[in-house]
């Protein structure tokens, strides 16, 4: 199975998908663990898919995005962005709007409490 | 080779002439950039970012870029 064919599969089954370096449980860089560290908070359920364990994984999730970095968020299917850009739209509010336009369960008192942090 | 803060400034610069630019970050590996360009309106901030990326000519690529950790802030003037 090619890298890109594998990356299809994968944000297809599931409706959050977060390509990072490490792990939900144990993230290897800053800006993954931000990321992973939101959604965990926010009590989201998703994928994680570690790119260091995959090299072929590693450079084609940057082709399949045309997105250089990692880590990369994507919502049924769609790119949504990398951390600096989910970093912004869980502050403002429109992470949650994504969330809930495709049916995304999250806990909204968690959610509140970041921006309320971090206001 | 690490990379300063100033030849990220040269390399945005050459792609957004108009832009307002701010780089910090003085320790070779981590740095922020805001980028205030007139080009990034009517675009969301992945193509925002995507042309930042591309500005940057394949330094943020692979495991052997020069530069591993970039923060953006894009927009467009207010």
């Amino acid at each position: 199975m090619t890298a890109e064919t594998q990356i299809k599969d994968t944000v297809t089954a599931n409706d959050v998908v977060l390509f990072m370096k490490g792990t939900k449980a144990m993230p290897q860089c800053g800006f993954s663990s931000r990321v992973a560290g939101v959604l965990n908070f926010m009590g989201v359920e998703f994928a994680d898919v570690n790119v260091l364990a995959d090299e072929a994984l590693r450079q084609g999730i940057k082709d399949y995005s045309d997105w250089p970095t990692v880590p990369q968020l994507y919502v049924k299917g769609e790119f949504v962005g990398g951390c600096d850009i989910i970093t912004e739209m869980t502050l403002s509010g429109e992470l949650d709007t994504l969330f809930t336009e495709n049916g995304v369960t999250f806990d909204q008192a968690a959610a509140d409490k970041i921006r309320e942090a971090n206001g | 080779m690490p990379i300063t803060a100033h030849e990220i400034e040269t390399l945005l610069r050459d792609g957004f002439p108009d832009a307002q630019i701010t780089v910090q970050g003085d320790d070779g590996a981590h740095f922020a950039a805001e980028i205030i360009d007139p080009s990034f309106k009517g675009k969301n901030r992945v193509q925002q970012q995507r042309a930042v990326y591309a500005a940057l000519k394949g330094k943020m690529d692979g495991s052997n870029g020069d530069l591993h950790a970039l923060a953006l802030t894009t927009k467009a003037p207010e």
